[in-house]
């Protein structure tokens, strides 16, 4: 078969992949969205401990390992720091979820592409904590 | 040390003309913070970083829902904005409060003339072969009521660009969109809605890359970071809306004038003259 049989296959192949590429960037916007939502859900609560609590005092660096008794104890800095990093964690969730996109559909340049990116990230945070 | 109320005001303000002008708000937010509010330069930079991460990540979450971001390309160029932004990072964080001052100054200037002479949107040749190459895409244009389509030109000299851009961020602690996006539309050809919103998506992992850093050392300042990062959020969601009633033209030399003013302020701030 050739001709307008071939158009229209062709035809069906686009618009299959215009679909696939449009359920790709609804996932990644609702990943964002979610993300940004949560951070800011964590730090607001932080805000609200903060002006109910006369005198609070927010320690004014980041600690890491400090944040699970800070949040445990219901402290306002545990929360500013979890929503600190679940802000910071938002971008590199969509470049898992590209990722994930790009292994599923066998686009192992793309894949390899955002393991990379992904790696320099991790890198950041380790060279950031060695220092 | 900066009152705690004026900083949500000064983000708000920062996110509002920074979206309005399609601007990540870094630029406006360093100088006010170090300038007027006091807050040392370093934990200025960590607080725009991750300030920079939540304008970017709400602008990139509705430009990707619209389908103007090509991710692939978006991507591609990312590997060399986040090593970028790595190097920067780490640079940055031991040059002093003085050099730190005077390198921003500068690149403000650039960030204020790119202001006054950005690329406009103008019409590209049409494509009419089907094959867009591995990064070129298409998105439906609502203002010229058409599907725009284009191909990636000239990679290697954008992904320089990338690089410069990246370093810039970590340094710095802006987005660096004023470097990237005329970079897509000159050099690569691409359309300026698309270069736009494609910069916008690599803008959060660059600055995410950033302010890691910053942020494992100890660096990004809750006092000051929360309530800046709340304001920003807040101006660039009502700033994105603004825009679209808003003279843009008229609103973009004003920022470009304010931009400049600070410029020169930082440069003789980091030459030991006082400016408040």
């Amino acid at each position: 078969m050739t001709g307008s049989g071939d158009n229209v296959e062709l035809g069906g192949q686009l618009g299959e992949q215009q679909r696939r590429e449009a359920r790709l960037n609804v996932t990644i916007s609702r990943v964002l969205a979610v993300g940004l939502a949560a951070a800011m859900f964590l730090l607001v609560v932080g805000v609200i401990l903060t002006l109910g609590r006369q005198g609070t005092v927010i320690p004014r660096k980041t600690s890491i390992q400090g944040m699970p008794g800070a949040l445990r104890a219901f402290e306002p800095g545990g929360f500013f720091e979890l929503g600190l990093l679940v802000l910071l964690a938002t971008p590199a969730a969509r470049v898992v979820a590209l990722c994930a996109a790009y292994l599923r559909r066998r686009q192992w340049l793309f894949s390899g592409i955002s393991l990379f990116v992904l790696a320099i990230l991790i890198l950041s945070g380790y060279l950031g904590l060695a220092a | 040390m900066a009152h705690v109320v004026y900083l949500p005001l000064v983000g708000f303000v920062g996110g509002t003309f920074g979206s309005m002008v399609g601007l990540g708000g870094g630029v406006f937010l360093i100088p006010a913070l170090s300038l007027f509010l006091g807050v040392p330069i370093h934990q200025a930079i960590a607080a725009s970083l991750v300030a920079v991460v939540a304008t970017s990540t709400t602008a990139a979450a509705a430009y990707v829902r619209e389908d103007l971001t090509n991710m692939r390309l978006g991507m591609t160029m990312e590997t060399m904005t986040v090593t970028g932004a790595l190097v920067g990072s780490l640079v940055g964080a031991a040059l002093s409060k003085g050099v730190l001052s005077a390198i921003f100054g500068g690149v403000m200037i650039a960030v204020s003339a790119y202001m006054a002479l950005r690329p406009r949107a103008t019409a590209l040749p049409p494509i009419d072969d089907e094959d867009l190459g591995a990064l070129g895409a298409s998105y439906f244009d609502r203002n010229l009521e058409c599907a725009v389509r284009y191909r990636v030109r000239r990679l290697p000299l954008g992904m320089v660009a990338s690089f410069i851009a990246g370093n810039v961020s970590g340094l710095l602690g802006v987005g660096g969109g004023f470097l990237k996006v005329p970079a897509m539309v000159l050099v690569m050809k691409i359309p300026v809605r698309a270069a736009v919103s494609t910069s916008s998506f690599m803008i959060g992992v660059t600055a995410c890359a950033g302010s890691v850093v910053y942020f494992a050392r100890g660096m990004v300042d809750p006092v000051v970071t929360v309530p800046v990062v709340l304001g920003v959020t807040l101006g660039a969601y009502i700033g994105s809306r603004l825009a679209l009633r808003v003279r843009s033209s008229v609103l973009t030399m004003l920022v470009a004038a304010v931009l400049f003013v600070l410029s020169v302020q930082m440069i003789l701030s980091a030459a030991g003259i006082s400016v408040r």
